[in-house]
């Protein structure tokens, strides 16, 4: 009985430190900061450019904007993996994400 | 998307790592506060309670976008890099809806009430909106309906423009032709005016509720 306590206290401290080593002051640290790579200022490909290099395809799902004259695409998938981006559109400074 | 622009100075931003009802966390790189990406708005740091202005965007496949937008420039990158996360919009609509914005409060139009009316005229904290609904790209868009000092009802026009895109409307009040993807009028009475977009995107339902358990939906 009592060696059953030891490991149920055992484990109860690797649950303990393992929720410490993930508290966050919101939500919880699911990876390392900046494990994704943010992008900035990218230089962007022009549709045909994009399309001759199989970066995009017709029915390939994207996130557009159209703001001050100025249109951009960010393929979804492509934002997969950057989750986040700064960029700017018609000149002003926006944030990308997925 | 939202506006970097914050009290006059230009913020930027990294990820932070954090996973926060099951959407992850930016920070700002100037001052490490917290922001959540989902809904633009600060919740932990020195600029705790700010918000970011959204700038309205869309999501569309390529084809119904470079139709409205034939210059846009596209952001390069591995095609199958990435992940699509949680959205499935094109082959599983069901469980999300396009969530809206007005004053920064939100109403949900569920993709499966969207499927069914294909446009819904409809006024959100005294504003007149209306939101179009491609079925073939799965493709939800929520304008201002609101012109000249007129409030205009749309229907689909049932006709396409000179560059083969069905997302032609038109509205009752003056048989006007409008984009449905740019928001412009681009023939009759009203030709040359210009819609404003508001903000929305495509959003798990549940989600929704999790991150706006006081929004509207539309029923």
């Amino acid at each position: 009985m009592k060696r059953r306590l030891g490991w149920l206290s055992f484990l109860l401290g690797i649950g303990l430190a393992a929720a410490a080593a993930c508290a966050a002051p919101i939500g919880y640290q699911a990876v390392s900061r900046d494990a994704f790579p943010v992008f900035d200022d990218p230089e962007m490909l022009s549709a045909e450019e994009a399309e001759r290099d199989g970066v995009i395809y017709p029915r390939d799902p994207i996130i557009g904007v159209y703001y001050g004259g100025e249109a951009k695409a960010y393929p979804i998938t492509i934002m997969g993996v950057h989750e986040l981006g700064n960029d700017t559109i018609g000149g002003i400074p926006i944030a990308v994400s997925w | 998307m939202y506006d970097r622009r914050l009290n006059g100075k230009v913020l930027s931003f990294g990820h932070a790592g954090i996973l926060y009802k099951k959407s992850f966390v930016m920070y700002d790189r100037s001052t490490e506060s917290l922001w959540v990406h989902v809904t633009g708005k600060a919740e932990v740091g020195p600029l705790k309670g700010q918000q970011l202005t959204f700038i309205p965007s869309t999501i569309t496949t390529w084809s119904q976008w470079k139709a409205a937008h034939p210059k846009s420039l596209v952001l390069p990158g591995y095609r199958r890099g990435g992940f699509m996360g949680t959205y499935k919009g094109a082959t599983r609509p069901n469980p999300f809806g396009l969530a809206v914005f007005v004053d920064f409060k939100a109403k949900l139009y569920p993709f499966k009430e969207l499927q069914q009316h294909e446009i819904v005229n409809d006024r959100f904290r005294d504003t007149d909106i209306t939101i179009a609904y491609l079925p073939e790209t799965n493709t939800a868009i929520a304008w201002k309906r609101h012109v000249n000092e007129q409030s205009l009802t749309f229907t689909w026009s049932g006709q396409k423009d000179e560059h083969g895109s069905n997302a032609l409307l038109k509205d009752q009040e003056t048989g006007s032709h409008w984009s449905a993807m740019t928001g412009a009028a681009l023939s009759g009475e009203l030709q040359g005016r210009q819609l404003e977009q508001l903000q929305h995107y495509p959003i798990l339902m549940h989600r929704y509720h999790a991150f706006y358990p006081e929004g509207d939906v539309f029923d």
